[in-house]
């Protein structure tokens, strides 16, 4: 008895026999399956009969011509575009705006720019500056010595380090 | 490249206005009916194919000459065909046959009237079930069915492989059957 035929089974002999239609190569073996399948399963050879109605019904479409005049009317519209003296009118809408947007990005960077901005840090920084730099080292000079620095740093009122000192 | 088409892409290039004719005498009505065939609609299908010339004339120092011009315009005019019918699909949808039938009318005088008239039908409702197959398997099937493009020169003017072809056509007519049927119904 014959086994029944699954949709993938189906699916990937059309595949096969579409691509034979054409006269495109397609390993021996995998052809004559195909084509096996195709012998006793009904709704290929439905599909394939399908496939050579509808290509004959559009391959009979005649081919067309242009109407008497087309070639003028291109090539007037050819010189009326070439002599468009501002080219940027005739970009298309995608290219606008990007350009728009590179004009945008130049003005806000260059009005960035310009803005008069504080040499100095804010007063909170300025407030606290010590205990970061000048209490880790003596002379702007050295290099950091965290062990000074943390001494410093208990000493603090501000810190509230005494609170930290051991009583004496 | 052939010698003869050097010197015409020379001659468009430097602006010559003959040579912009000679190229639209020469090609007007294959372009013209293939893109009738990927937009579906011959009325508007005259605009698209001026607006390939005029696309092809400015962009012509992009032409590297590694396919013939006819290929270059041929891909210009089919993506300019799919631009059009995917910008027309985002609008109410427009009939693809005029008041005066299907549009594509037979030249044939053989047939019987009843099988005139049902030749009439199946033609009529291939183009509805073509209009209504998605791209790019409407194009790529166009391309093959009705152009009789091979493979190759399909995954030339689609700049996609032969693998994508080969599976497109294979979806395409299997959708297009569904859609056909639906519509002979």
């Amino acid at each position: 008895m014959t086994e029944p035929i699954t949709d993938a089974e189906r699916t990937e002999a059309l595949a096969v026999l579409s691509r034979l239609r054409d006269g495109r190569p397609v390993p021996d073996a995998q052809a004559a399956s195909a084509q096996a399948l195709a012998a006793r399963d009904p709704q290929i050879a439905d599909m394939l009969a399908a496939w050579e109605r509808q290509a004959a019904l559009l391959a009979s479409e005649p081919a067309l011509s242009a109407r008497p005049g087309f070639t003028d009317r291109v090539l007037a519209a050819l010189a009326r575009e070439r002599s468009t003296p501002v080219e940027v009118l005739v970009l298309p809408f995608v290219r606008r705006l990007a350009v728009a947007a590179a004009l945008l990005i130049a003005v806000s960077l260059g009005w960035t720019m310009a803005r008069p901005f504080p040499a100095q840090a804010g007063d909170e920084v300025q407030r606290h500056k010590h205990h970061v730099v000048d209490s880790l080292r003596r002379t702007p000079f050295e290099p950091d010595d965290l062990q000074a620095g943390l001494r410093a740093r208990t000493l603090d009122q501000e810190f509230n380090g005494r609170a930290l000192q051991a009583p004496r | 490249m052939r010698d003869d088409e050097k010197a015409l892409v020379a001659r468009l290039r430097a602006g010559d206005e003959t040579a912009c004719r000679e190229v639209v005498e020469a090609f007007r009505d294959r372009i013209l009916t293939v893109i009738t065939r990927v937009a579906g609609s011959r009325a508007d299908a005259e605009d698209l194919a001026q607006e390939t010339f005029l696309k092809a004339f400015g962009a012509i120092d992009r032409f590297d000459g590694r396919s013939a011009l006819f290929t270059w315009l041929y891909r210009i005019a089919v993506n300019t065909a799919r631009d059009w019918n995917d910008h027309r699909r985002r609008r109410p949808s427009v009939p693809l046959e005029g008041p005066e039938g299907p549009l594509f009318e037979p030249a044939d005088a053989g047939p019987s009237p009843d099988e005139v008239a049902q030749r009439r039908e199946e033609r009529a409702a291939v183009h509805r079930a073509l209009d209504r197959l998605p791209e790019p398997f409407r194009s790529t099937l166009v391309l093959r069915e009705m152009e009789g493009r091979s493979y190759e020169e399909i995954a030339e003017t689609l700049e996609v492989s032969i693998g994508t072809v080969e599976s497109r056509i294979f979806r395409a007519r299997c959708k297009l059957r569904v859609l056909l049927e639906e519509e002979l119904r």
